[in-house]
């Protein structure tokens, strides 16, 4: 009797120990996976800051750039591009792209004088810069969380249950090439 | 012994049959944390975002404090302090009879990208013992005096049964941190303006009326921050002769603090891995300890009963 009263307790310990284990990692893989979109959803509120920024940065330097259309065309294609990516892939492309534009303005504008006296375009360029750092924080952030999202659901025991809910591994936000690249600054203006 | 008869091993066993399932469940929920904080990447004071983060970075001071019992300069502190109470002649427990803390005063953390206030009112501190004092025959050093004095704890307790434990935790300027809790905004005053409300505060609790300084306690015990309420403020103002601060003027900033409801707040010295660490162990005991007690008290129980029936 007594005997039989400890299995039913062993089991029973046993029992409640596997469904709590299993709504553990349940949970854990939930709190990984929402990790991962609000990571993504906090870098685009400083996107959409910086989207904000362009046209401004634009009027104050159309005045003094008259012969940097091309790079200022350039922004402004690259941030209708960023607007319209919808997946990070395209997202992360497009940001390359706008953020190595915004590079080569910036490193132009050093050959204008006024514009650089500009108090706006130092309050914008500041802004800018900032928005940058940040962003490129958060960028790590997002691929510190799909990473620790993408070893969870391959690893033992996360891997069975994270099968039984379909989780697919998420895409990292890497940098393009253009990111990469130095900044081409070319001088347009009249000898 | 009457301390082994089997009616009080039976009463310990029921206690240890709770204990034991208490541990189980408890392990559990320390598992949940440790994933939580394993699964939760470090942000930078820069990048930091809204909701639950984790950073790592240095303590700095706002208001340079003192840990009441070692004296020592830090940014924060919580100390306790225990009697060892006799439970009749078969031993007894320490209880605690005082405990102090800085919870209210926020620190600075600064992690190379920023600094941000952290707010430590209802974190669990993961962190050693920094100073302990247990008093006995001899004589206790002066901190100990002056802080038995201060506290009115009597000398007399130092002696025989009721010898007295003193703990204390802290963490000293430039000490690394590894803090995860809620990002959030709250009303701040700029750091001068507060400098001078504390200023102004202080005043106040100069002032000979004890009626007015009991009131101002109890205004800020009430509102659980710290800090006066505007309402007292207006009313002081009147009183004081230091001008005083406009606390209409206050601003938002983002802190790190508990947040609302039952959020995690962790602040340890240890960094991640570390941490991670040593709660696996914890939960691992607690988990495997917990069943193996709870099934080694209901067998003795099932023992006893199964005797007693047969008598």
């Amino acid at each position: 009797m007594i005997i039989t009263i400890i299995v039913g307790a062993v089991i029973l310990f046993v029992g409640v120990g596997v469904l709590i284990y299993f709504v553990t990692i349940y949970n854990g893989l939930i709190v990984v996976s929402r990790n991962v979109d609000k990571a993504w959803a906090n870098i685009d509120v400083l996107l959409k800051q910086r989207h904000d920024e362009i046209p401004k940065l634009i009027g104050a330097c159309e005045g003094y750039m008259k012969y940097e259309r091309e790079t200022l065309e350039r922004i402004t294609s690259a941030r209708t591009a960023c607007m319209q990516a919808t997946t990070v892939g395209e997202s992360s492309r497009a940001e390359g792209s706008l953020a190595a534009s915004l590079k080569t303005l910036f490193a132009v504008a050093e050959n204008y004088p006024d514009l650089k006296a500009d108090q706006n375009f130092m309050q914008l360029q500041q802004r800018i810069s900032y928005l940058e750092s940040q962003i490129a924080d958060r960028r790590e952030f997002y691929n510190d969380s799909t990473n620790t999202y993408n070893i969870r659901i391959k690893e033992i025991p996360d891997v069975f249950v994270a099968n039984m809910m379909h989780m697919q591994p998420k895409e990292l936000f890497k940098a393009t090439e253009e990111d990469k690249k130095d900044v081409d600054v070319k001088f347009t203006f009249p000898q | 012994m009457y301390f082994f008869n089997s009616g009080n091993l039976l009463i310990y066993a029921v206690f240890f049959l709770g204990a034991g399932v208490v541990f189980f469940f408890k392990g559990f929920k320390r598992l949940s944390e440790k994933r939580l904080i394993q699964d939760t990447p470090t942000s930078t004071v820069r990048g930091i975002a809204l909701g639950l983060v984790e950073l790592s970075g240095t303590a700095h001071e706002i208001k340079t404090i003192k840990s009441p019992i070692s004296g020592r300069e830090c940014v924060f502190f919580r100390c306790t302090v225990e009697r060892y109470e006799n439970s009749g002649r078969y031993g007894g427990k320490w209880v605690e009879i005082d405990g102090r803390s800085s919870d209210e005063s926020p620190f600075y953390l600064d992690d190379g990208t920023g600094k941000i206030k952290i707010f430590p009112r209802g974190a669990e501190i993961i962190m050693p013992v920094r100073y302990q004092y247990q008093t006995g025959l001899g004589i206790p050093p002066d901190n100990i005096s002056v802080f038995m004095k201060n506290s009115g704890l009597s000398s007399n307790e130092m002696f025989g049964n009721n010898s007295l434990r003193f703990k204390e935790w802290y963490i000293i300027p430039h000490e690394n941190v590894c803090i995860l809790g809620t990002a959030e905004q709250k009303n701040c005053l700029p750091e001068e303006q507060e400098e001078k409300l504390d200023k102004g505060i202080e005043n106040i609790k100069k002032e000979v009326d004890p009626q007015k300084e009991a009131i101002w306690m109890a205004e800020v015990g009430l509102n659980k921050n710290g800090m006066g309420s505007k309402d007292v403020l207006k009313t002081e103002q009147k009183t004081s002769n230091e001008p005083m601060p406009d606390t209409q003027n206050d601003a938002t900033e983002l802190i790190i603090g508990k947040g609302d409801g039952n959020q995690t707040f962790v602040i340890s010295d240890e960094i991640q891995s570390q941490m991670v660490k040593s709660m696996t162990w914890q939960s691992f005991a607690e988990v495997f300890g917990g069943a193996l007690l709870s099934l080694a008290s209901l067998a003795y129980i099932l023992y006893e009963l199964h005797i007693g029936i047969n008598f």
